[in-house]
């Protein structure tokens, strides 16, 4: 009875929900900041190496996902792992990187979308969050096969648009840029820093994991579907970033917030805006839907097991919503977007989520080591093919990856150290607080809108 | 207690399950308009009903068979299922410990979840 899809259809759904979580409009804007960091073929190098290192991560990832089929990624696996204190700081940090994201994402959007819509990015970039939010608290969800077709529609249509870009003939074009001599040094140290950087085009990929069909998803396709997810990515980006390259001058592209409006431009004129203009809002909606809806569960599903106060798990009897935590992911989302705008904080926010995003992959692999270890024979499904060497390696190379990113921008340098260490302390205070309060007091119940019930 | 045993316990539990759900007036809200088939699985003992959810409750308990519409598949051992059906488990705790699988969207879940509140809590 249950599933009907074959498995090729099957793995081409989680492929495109894998995949269209990583696809964001901010990812155009870090393509951007990385070109500051290194140009030429180095910079190719450095989004296709962040994919490399996403996929070793998805090895270890899909591994515990196997061992805990359907569960809710951070929260269950880091638990099972490393205990209950390391999974709180954990998910708190992803909690922190969603608004932290939304605002940069929500920018970035108003300003693409400036050229067809002329409308303030002050006024669109919050209309943007609470049309999301409404959407969330009014219970609506595009059908699964809508979401497959926006996925397959999103990577067709950046392809198309880095294709015509790199292939395309052009007026007075100019090579791609040849990388500046530098000391062997300093060109190590910026290439750890831009693939540190880079990672932020794939984060997301692993939400994919509690969206399995079915237990049988767990032992190949759900682990299969993420690194297949990440390779077609890294072709688009690294097509994409060529065509970057060939048709903007290293001031335009490194300068610029929304390279890819200026691309459409070159490439096709008008046509070309509005394609750019189609995949900006197609990137926001699929990656930050998905990531609020995904985040406001998260912060229900802590409420429950009585790791926050129990209003953060109303229910709308009317909508069956966890509306309250929607409202603050929303309000969180909002207020970071006004902060980001008000402060000129948007790429520091995306490099703070990138320097982030590290830590927690690191997380994900230590949990699998971890995990292995203690049930050598295990009861996972799915054996991870990525050496152990190279896992440990991984686990200590990440964080240090973390630092070079948050580092990677002399200018932004202090707002993005203290944004990572201002995150990190909230949220170790409150795991702590969490940790302690979950300890002494019995499982939270939902709290149900009694008024909606009559 | 043998696995013949155990399997009816859980039937039993189902059936007591549809009971509290289709008599309870506050649920009629919740499930309005939420037509899902729950494919009960037990991990262990192979043991597996359907509960189909339509005009605010549920219509049967049965064994698998062809319904048309989304399927919810809820897996565990059925010592775990009988006790999460019957109330003497938190679902929630045991879904975030990775005991319970539920094979549903984000949504889906939160409203299975729900029902499990309004009836117990």
């Amino acid at each position: 009875m249950p599933s009907k899809l074959s498995s090729a259809a099957e793995l081409g759904d989680y492929v495109s929900i894998s995949a269209g979580m990583a696809i964001a409009c901010s990812g155009y804007t870090v393509m951007a900041e990385l070109s500051g960091i290194v140009t030429g073929v180095p910079y190719l190098i450095a989004i296709a190496a962040a994919g490399a290192l996403c996929m070793a991560i998805s090895g270890s990832i899909a591994f515990l996902a196997s061992s805990y089929p359907s569960a809710p990624g951070v929260r269950t696996y880091l638990r099972g792992a490393l205990g209950d204190f390391p999974s709180l700081l954990a998910t708190f940090t992803v909690l922190a990187i969603v608004p932290l994201f939304a605002g940069a994402e929500s920018y970035t959007l108003a300003l693409s979308l400036r050229s067809v819509i002329p409308i303030s990015p002050y006024v669109l970039a919050p209309a943007a969050i609470l049309f999301v939010v409404s959407i969330n608290l009014f219970g609506l969800q595009l059908p699964r096969t809508i979401q497959f077709a926006l996925g397959v529609a999103l990577i067709a249509g950046t392809l198309l648009l880095g294709g015509m870009a790199l292939l395309g003939p052009m007026e007075g074009g100019a090579p791609l840029p040849a990388a500046p001599v530098r000391s062997g040094a300093e060109q190590a140290a910026r290439a750890l820093t831009a693939v540190g950087s880079a990672v932020f085009l794939y984060t997301g990929f692993e939400w994919v994991t509690p969206l399995g069909r079915g237990p049988a998803a767990y032992r190949r396709l759900i682990p299969i579907s993420m690194p297949l997810a990440l390779g077609i990515l890294m072709v688009m980006y690294v097509l994409f970033a060529a065509g970057l390259q060939r048709r903007l001058a290293p001031g335009e592209l490194a300068s610029n917030p929304i390279p890819h409006m200026l691309l459409g431009e070159r490439v096709a004129g008008a046509r070309g805006i509005l394609l750019a203009a189609v995949l900006s809002a197609l990137s926001t909606l699929t990656t930050f839907n998905a990531g609020l809806m995904g985040a406001s569960r998260l912060l229900y599903a802590l409420a429950r097991e009585g790791k926050l106060p129990r209003f953060v798990s109303h229910i709308s009897m009317r909508t069956g919503v966890p509306a309250v935590a929607v409202l603050l992911i929303g309000g969180a989302a909002l207020l970071a977007a006004l902060v980001e705008i008000l402060l000129d904080l948007q790429v520091a926010a995306a490099i703070a989520a990138a320097a982030l995003y590290c830590l927690v992959y690191a997380s994900f692999v230590w949990a699998g080591l971890r995990h292995r270890a203690r049930d050598p024979s295990g009861d996972a499904h799915f054996r991870n093919p990525v050496p152990r060497a190279v896992q440990w390696g991984l686990c200590l190379a990440l964080p240090l990856l973390a630092v070079a990113t948050a580092a990677s921008d002399g200018a932004l340098r202090p707002k993005v150290m203290t944004g990572v260490t201002v995150v990190l302390a909230s949220c170790l205070l409150l795991a702590r607080w969490s940790f302690r309060a979950g300890n002494q007091a019995r499982p939270a119940r939902a709290v149900l809108n009694q008024n909606e019930a009559r | 207690m043998g696995p013949g045993s155990m399997t009816s316990r859980l039937l039993s539990c189902l059936e007591t399950f549809r009971d509290k759900v289709n008599q309870h007036p506050r649920l009629r809200s919740l499930l309005k308009g939420w037509d899902r088939v729950v494919l009960v699985e037990s991990s262990d003992s192979g043991a597996a009903y359907c509960m189909p959810f339509a005009a605010s409750e549920i219509a049967e308990v049965s064994p698998p068979r062809e319904h048309p519409g989304t399927i919810i598949r809820v897996r565990a051992p059925e010592q775990m299922l009988c006790k999460v059906f019957s109330g003497e488990l938190n679902p929630a705790t045991a879904f975030l410990n990775g005991e319970l699988q539920v094979f549903a969207d984000d949504r889906d879940q939160v409203k299975l979840d729900a029902i499990t509140l309004v009836l117990w809590d």
